[in-house]
């Protein structure tokens, strides 16, 4: 080899550093700054979009893992529905949602009956495992509820959609052979949305056509006032109208009466 | 003593309702003060009575017993009915029948209660407004689309007059045209063939009074497709053209005839297959 | 007193002009007999009076129009928005007008107060008998105030236009369609209009504070006054007879305890107005002829005849093409027959027990088992359509379905009546037998059937031979003329009569009260009693 080539030889394996230094700064720049050519390094949500998607796929997973625990020894691993329970293909995010938010499900066996009571997760657990449920069904999905904007349209549609079931006072009323529309005290703007869309059991669903977003809202914020604020004028005694007021009527003030005589009067001898 | 305790605090009593009334309170402030004014006032007399009677003694008084002694009673009924004049029957009787007369002509104004139009209350009751074609529309007067409601939905539906009837005077918009619609899925239905015809994607429409009493019949288990009504507890079943299946009402609920026009919107195609709400005597057979 | 007393010398001065003392005098000493159950009357009277007082006031803010009007007042969900006249001013007086929440409250509890005790006043009569001669005429006025108070206190509910009373003037307006022939003339009317119409508030209301008010004033005029000619009954005892009344005296005794009642009612009247919410009508909504709600009852006076809409069986009836609907023959017969039931009931009474005397000494309710045994029968009827008026609840508790119910009522309100019928038939004739002071002192041995014939025979303290209550003995003869003079043997005055002779006789010098201390300006002849 003369001279030259070795000279070549050399420059050629000190500029390879260089080289390898150039590409991988190259590569770098091009990993942290491609996805920025949207320009969301503009934007610090869009920032957080990104940390989002991983969080939804951890949370969709988490729901998952809930999910084949406690739900699909019934409603099958992709909600398939089995024998013991029907399937959830087509029910909508909102109906998991709700019956999650109620208390309603889980069951722990299949003969249990289906009962209002405490959740038993947390919200966040929940809201995971409707992230789940989303993957696999479709159907009416959790409505966004705001504050609502109009107290007499909210008033005015509970009463002419609510009220014949639910009561006037959302005490909750027979309905018909054996179902019961439930109290309505409780119940927060998201499971009332949740409710109203997708007409859990017996009650009928209520589509946008129905009852747009801002009616909804508006009735949400209504059934909120339901119970402690329209209670003026002493002990509303539940609510529930002439039935109860005439047996207190009978209970408290006519026995008093009848009392109050009795020791003023005298007994025959 | 107690007496005394008692008037001095329903006084006072007295003062609070007052105050209470001065400083808005309340109504429950109100009640107690006012309330408990009164009951010790009530009590105070009640003690008070207790120690007058402790110490009186029982008293007797005679009482009339039977009918007046006949002497009494035969001048009392010669004072009423002889008069100097003669014939006293017939003047009596001719005042009756003045009296008699001019009552009944007093009973005629009583005419101007009925309603100065529509009278009659067959035709009244028998019919209701729609008409052939008429549009149905929702209380905030939009027109409906089958596709607006749900499988398992309601909705309440009036016929257009081109008023909302949101916006109406409630008093002057009668009831018997109130309309429910009903989707269900069209297959499960059991209605006549030509009934079936009036069923729109499964949107059925029927009278929303209940035939025993004329309450609106709101309350709706699509689990069940039974309507209830909540002021006598009939139910009827929506499958088999709201038949009553239970409960005090004798006639299924009448079912509204309906078609869709050129744009897909709902319309009657007349009125209901029987007259809406409670019968009456003169109910066509 | 001497004249320079304010309080007498005032009285004076207008005995000067109207001579009143001694009519005063008089009034002043008549007697009213104690028994405590007497002061029934005097509740529904209170509360009346009440009534009236509260209602002045809510009629000077309450408008009766159904037209529309813009409701300005505080309650939030309403303000800004049109509703009919009379909810608004109902919506005012409850939340804007001060105090007019406890007023109209306070009116709403004070008509439950004197319908129930309208109701116990009326048993109170029925079970002592002191509807029978003379009083059948102080019974028929009795019967007719309850009427008049149940139909007002519909009206008055009514007035405020909302949803769940306009639900109720509903079924009135079909229950009226369903009678025969005049059925829809009547509901015309009525209403003015096919339902709902502009006109049906306005007439509820003319009614409701002029006529019917009106009405009873009079009728509890005449039902007073009839009750002071007569003078009250009282149950037997020492001293008392057909002839006499053995009480208190109006004043001051009979009066302050009176009075007493009054404020304790309208005691009780305020303190349930404040602290007990009735008809919340802002929860109800305004009335919409679409609308509805659950539940949808009246108040309990007219919850009866809903359970009885409830229990009903669907049955309609063609008569030559022409119907009687299947609302008729519980929202109109049943109703009906109840009120012609009620005026009968005094002649009924003389045919079934076969009782013609005239009566001033108030009867045990055990001296008429078969009284006794109608009325604890008839109250338990309208007792299960009441509770089937409030079947809401009842599925609220058992979550049983609403046929089942409706299954279990039907055989109650047919069954049960009939069972605590015969109970009470049962131990009301064992009271009777034996003799014993009251329900408490009952044991079993009593219910035991009579051995002999011997045993059956003896007659019991209070009765005749013939097993039936005499007349008064100390009135020579109780036939008037017209009525039947009675083939069986009048018992004279040496048989003892409710055992009051015996009982003086052992009971003198024990008893406190010395009756024959009957102080002179109370002895008058029996020319001029009164």
């Amino acid at each position: 080899m003369t001279r030259q080539d070795e000279r070549r030889r050399t420059r050629v394996r000190s500029r390879f550093p260089a080289l390898l230094l150039l590409g991988a700064v190259v590569a770098a720049a091009a990993l942290t700054l491609l996805p920025r050519l949207d320009g969301s390094h503009l934007d610090p949500a869009a920032a957080r979009t990104t940390a989002d998607q991983a969080a939804a796929t951890a949370e969709v997973r988490r729901g998952q893992e809930v999910f084949l625990r406690d739900c699909a020894w019934c409603h099958g691993k992709e909600g398939g529905g089995s024998q013991y329970a029907p399937s959830l293909k087509d029910v909508g995010v909102a109906d998991a949602d709700f019956m999650l938010r109620t208390g309603r499900m889980p069951l722990q066996s299949p003969d249990q009956s289906v009962s209002r009571g405490p959740a038993s997760y947390k919200p966040a657990t929940i809201d995971a495992i409707d992230a789940y449920v989303a993957t696999f069904t479709t159907g009416p999905p959790i409505p966004p509820m705001e504050p609502g904007t109009d107290p007499y349209e909210g008033r005015s549609l509970f009463l002419a959609n609510c009220a014949p079931c639910h009561g006037a006072s959302g005490t909750g009323m027979i309905v018909t052979n054996g179902a019961f529309a439930p109290e309505l005290f409780p119940d927060g703007p998201r499971i009332v949305g949740d409710a109203v869309r997708i007409g859990p059991s017996a009650m009928p669903p209520f589509t946008d056509k129905q009852l747009d977003a801002d009616q909804l809202n508006n009735i949400a914020t209504y059934v909120q006032q339901l119970g402690a604020k329209q209670a003026i004028g002493g002990d509303p005694i539940d609510q529930f109208g002439p039935i109860i007021e005439g047996m207190v009527a009978w209970m408290i003030p006519i026995p008093v009466l009848v009392i109050i005589i009795r020791l003023m009067g005298k007994r025959a001898k | 003593m107690l007496v005394v305790a008692c008037f001095a605090l329903a006084t006072l009593g007295g003062l609070a309702f007052a105050l209470c009334y001065g400083f808005d309170l309340g109504s429950e402030a109100l009640g107690a003060s006012l309330g408990g004014a009164l009951a010790f006032v009530g009590f105070g007399l009640a003690v008070w009575a207790q120690l007058v009677d402790d110490r009186e003694p029982q008293y007797v008084e005679e009482r009339a017993v039977g009918p007046s002694p006949e002497p009494t009673w035969d001048s009392f009924e010669e004072a009423l009915t002889t008069q100097p004049i003669p014939r006293t029957k017939v003047l009596w009787g001719m005042l009756g029948m003045a009296v008699g007369s001019i009552g009944l002509a007093a009973l005629f104004p009583l005419r101007s209660m009925f309603p100065s139009e529509g009278r009659n209350p067959q035709a009244v009751l028998t019919h209701t407004r729609w008409k052939p074609g008429q549009a149905l529309i929702t209380e905030e007067g939009e027109r409906i689309k089958p596709d607006d409601l749900d499988f398992g939905s309601v909705l309440t539906a009036y016929p257009d007059t081109g008023h909302p009837p949101a916006t109406i005077d409630e008093s002057e918009y009668n009831a018997d045209a109130v309309t429910l619609l009903i989707r269900v899925q069209p297959e499960l239905l059991k209605l006549p063939a030509h009934r079936k015809a009036w069923v729109i994607d499964g949107v059925v429409g029927y009278s929303k009074l209940c035939t025993h009493a004329g309450c609106p019949v709101g309350l709706y288990a699509d689990e069940y497709a039974q309507l209830l009504c909540p002021c006598h507890h009939s139910i009827f079943d929506v499958l088999r053209g709201a038949v009553p299946v239970n409960g005090p009402a004798a006639r299924p609920l009448p079912q509204l005839p309906l078609t869709t026009d050129s744009d897909g919107y709902l319309v009657a195609l007349g009125d209901f297959t029987a007259p809406t709400g409670a019968a009456w005597w003169g109910f066509p057979s | 007193m001497s004249r320079r007393h304010p309080v007498t010398g005032t009285l004076r001065k207008a005995d000067e002009r109207l001579s009143f003392a001694s009519t005063a005098r008089t009034a002043m000493a008549k007697v009213f007999p104690d028994h405590w159950t007497f002061m029934l009357g005097e509740i529904a009277f209170y509360s009346f009076l009440i009534l009236v007082a509260t209602g002045i006031y809510l009629t000077i803010f309450f408008d009766p129009s159904t037209s529309d009007t813009v409701y300005r007042g505080s309650y939030t969900p309403v303000r800004g928005h049109e509703v009919s006249a009379a909810y608004a001013s109902t919506l005012a007086l409850s939340w804007d007008v001060r105090g007019g929440l406890l007023i109209r409250q306070a009116h709403h509890w004070a008509a439950h107060i004197f319908i129930g005790a309208i109701v116990l006043h009326m048993c109170r009569i029925f079970f002592t008998g002191m509807f029978r001669k003379p009083r059948e005429l102080n019974w028929t006025v009795g019967v007719t105030l309850l009427g008049l108070a149940m139909f007002n206190a519909f009206a008055g509910y009514s007035l405020p236009d909302d949803l769940l009373s306009g639900i109720g003037l509903h079924i009135f307006y079909s229950v009226a369609l369903s009678i025969p022939v005049v059925g829809g003339w009547l509901a015309l009317f009525a209403f003015g209009a096919d339902f709902p119409g502009q006109a049906i508030i306005y007439r509820l209301y003319a009614l409701h504070i002029c006529v019917v008010p009106a009405i009873i004033f009079l009728l509890v005029a005449v039902h007073l006054g009839i009750l002071i000619k007569q003078k009250h009954s009282h149950f037997a005892g020492p001293g008392r007879r057909s002839s006499n009344v053995v009480g208190s005296r109006a004043w001051p005794g009979y009066a302050l305890r009176s009075f007493a009642l009054m404020s304790l009612v309208a005691a009780v009247v305020f303190l349930a107005g404040g602290f007990a919410q009735i008809n919340p009508i802002w929860e109800w909504g305004d009335f919409n002829s679409a609308d509805v709600l659950s539940p949808s009852v009246a108040d309990w006076y007219v919850a009866w005849i809903e359970g009885a809409l409830r229990l009903f069986p669907p049955v309609q009836v063609w008569i030559f093409g022409h119907l009687i609907p299947e609302q008729f023959w519980a929202g109109a017969l049943l109703p009906a027959a109840t009120f012609a039931l009620l005026y009968l009931w005094p002649f009924l009474d003389r045919v079934i027990t076969k009782d013609r005397g005239t009566h001033h000494i108030a009867a045990s309710p055990r001296e008429s088992p078969i009284r006794v045994a109608i009325g604890v029968c008839v109250i338990t009827f309208y007792s299960i359509l009441l509770i089937a008026g409030g079947e809401e609840l009842i599925v609220e508790w058992s979550r049983w379905p609403i046929a089942k119910i409706r299954l279990l009522l039907r055989c109650a309100v047919l069954a049960t009546p009939v069972v605590t019928g015969a109970i009470s038939y049962v131990v009301a004739r064992t009271l009777k037998r034996s003799e014993k002071e009251g329900l408490l002192y009952l044991s079993w041995r009593d219910f035991r059937p009579r051995r002999s014939r011997a045993e059956a025979a003896e007659p019991a303290v209070g009765e005749s031979y013939t097993g039936r209550t005499p007349s008064d003995p100390t009135v020579p003869g109780t036939a008037v003329p017209g009525e039947s003079i009675r083939k069986e043997p009048v018992p004279g005055p040496e048989l003892v009569l409710h055992g009051q002779d015996e009982r003086e006789r052992a009971e003198v010098g024990a008893d406190e009260r010395p009756l024959t201390e009957v102080p002179t300006w109370l002895k008058r002849d029996r020319g001029d009693s009164r």
